[in-house]
């Protein structure tokens, strides 16, 4: 296979968690899309030196979580927040995983159709509309705190649902 | 306090988290924390691989919901743009066929689709070529009044609608259908010929430099001047208190006013040459030099200032 189709191929077969992975350290949506292309630029530049006899997501990984500890600054703490022990840590969690995205993304699906219409109206608010937590209170003249409980409630209820799924498919 | 058992890092079964853990992870997806409390969160991301798996899941988690909210998004406005068109084709419908006799009984119908609906809708029964023919004569007076009419009122927009000549070619070459010329007409495809670059000076000031190669659209309508590019790019410079200039492509939408920037949208993929092995993507990349632009992508809306230059991918 021509080199570029292959790496195009195997990049965007973990873009979803490489994106997942940099989101969760860098919480500026274009801090994050920015750290993700200079990540795939280096990928290609080092696609040659690339070990076929491993997972590709966890050498894209690896060069992830290089360039994000090459961002951290102790001192401001942005756009990196996390010190590098906690990015290895995380990286590490990351590293772990059995299931593909593509399922996690159909179970999540699934899970998103049995919420109630209340719910669905405020995660598009959160992630459709991208509004924070306080223009999200703003918008639905509620507290600050309490949208801050309904979305952490609503997270931890999705989770365990998506869980639930993948665990159930795993044992059929 | 221990929370029912939740899902780390592998996906099956492992050891329940804190709900201080879990608070911190939420707080901090949330950018709710404290900078205390993210010291507090990377001791215990470090130390306990459970809360690392916990958060990873809670990342991904958070991921998957923006790629599914951005995706609805994208469906719902093509579900809206097939309503209208729908909508529209209704109307249509009914006013062409008010003066014609009546229906036959309906067939049934399909369900399900607003597509499979329209093979089943009644066909008109057709009129002799005679008949049709002593119809046309009987309408020719009013057909002709119309037709004077319809020339009229075209004539007077055409002379009459603003920035008529803004689309004129200040310097270097475009073509459209393989001919040269010297204005670009509006909504049509053209690109730009020979190794200069061409230059699109616009009635009201604002000034086009596009770069060798490049297709495009121009298209114009109150108050904004669309460039839809299909590849290449070129410098914008569009004057204070002007119409918005917007340059729309694949990989996002571009609009200012009162500013200076270029775009460049590469949609091929080059081959990486072995001398540098770089790998050239699809890519937008706007650069600003006065001003300041907005670029729109996938539902997200980013402000480029003076001196910023940023890559889309």
């Amino acid at each position: 296979m021509d080199p570029q189709a292959e790496y195009l191929k195997l990049l965007f077969g973990c873009e979803l968690e490489i994106r997942a992975f940099i989101g969760s350290i860098i919480r500026d949506a274009n801090d994050a899309d920015d750290l993700f292309q200079e990540v795939a630029l280096t990928l290609w530049k080092e696609f040659s030196r690339y070990d076929r006899s491993r997972p590709f997501g966890a050498w894209a990984q690896g060069i992830a979580g290089m360039k994000l500890m090459q961002r951290w600054d102790q001192t401001k703490r942005l756009p990196v927040v996390l010190s590098p022990e906690a990015i290895e840590a995380v990286s590490r969690a990351f590293d772990q995983t059995e299931s593909p995205p593509s399922r996690r993304a159909e179970a999540l699906e699934d899970c998103l159709k049995h919420l109630p219409e209340k719910s669905r109206q405020l995660l598009a608010l959160r992630y459709e509309r991208s509004l924070k937590i306080d223009e999200i209170a703003q918008e639905l003249k509620a507290t600050l705190d309490s949208i801050y409980q309904s979305l952490s409630r609503l997270r931890t209820r999705l989770q365990d649902c998506v869980n639930r799924r993948l665990s159930a498919h795993k044992m059929a | 306090m221990r929370q029912p058992p939740t899902f780390g890092p592998q996906n099956g079964l492992t050891m329940p988290i804190s709900d201080r853990s879990r608070e911190l992870i939420h707080k901090y997806l949330e950018a709710h924390a404290l900078p205390s409390e993210v010291v507090e969160l990377e001791v215990l991301l470090s130390t306990d691989p459970d809360v690392a798996g916990a958060f990873a899941e809670a990342a991904r988690l958070d991921s998957l919901l923006k790629n599914h909210f951005r995706k609805q998004q994208k469906i719902d406005q093509v579900a809206a743009l097939l309503q209208t068109s729908e909508a529209s084709s209704g109307k249509t419908g009914a006013r062409t066929e008010a003066d014609e006799p009546a229906a036959p009984a309906e067939p049934p119908r399909l369900t399900g689709s607003t597509f499979v609906r329209r093979l089943w809708e009644p066909t008109r029964p057709r009129r002799s070529l005679a008949r049709s023919l002593a119809a046309t004569a009987r309408r020719w007076p009013w057909i002709a009044a119309a037709l004077l009419l319809i020339a009229t009122a075209a004539s007077v927009w055409v002379l009459r609608r603003p920035g008529r000549d803004s689309f004129q070619l200040a310097s270097g070459r475009v073509i459209v259908a393989d001919r040269d010329v010297q204005h670009v007409p509006e909504g049509v495809l053209f690109a730009v010929a020979g190794g200069e670059i061409a230059v699109l000076q616009f009635s009201h000031g604002t000034r086009i430099e596009l770069t060798p190669a490049t297709r495009a659209v121009l298209l114009q309508a109150a108050g904004t001047c669309t460039v839809r590019l299909n590849s290449g790019g070129g410098k914008i410079t569009v004057p204070g208190d002007r119409p918005v200039v917007r340059v729309e492509t694949e990989l996002g939408i571009v609009t200012g006013t009162d500013c200076r920037f270029s775009v460049e949208f590469t949609t091929a993929l080059p081959g990486a040459t072995a001398a540098t092995e770089r790998l050239e993507l699809p890519r937008l990349v706007v650069s600003v030099e006065r001003g300041s632009v907005t670029v729109e992508r996938g539902g997200v809306r980013t402000t480029l200032s003076a001196g910023d230059e940023r890559v889309f991918l």
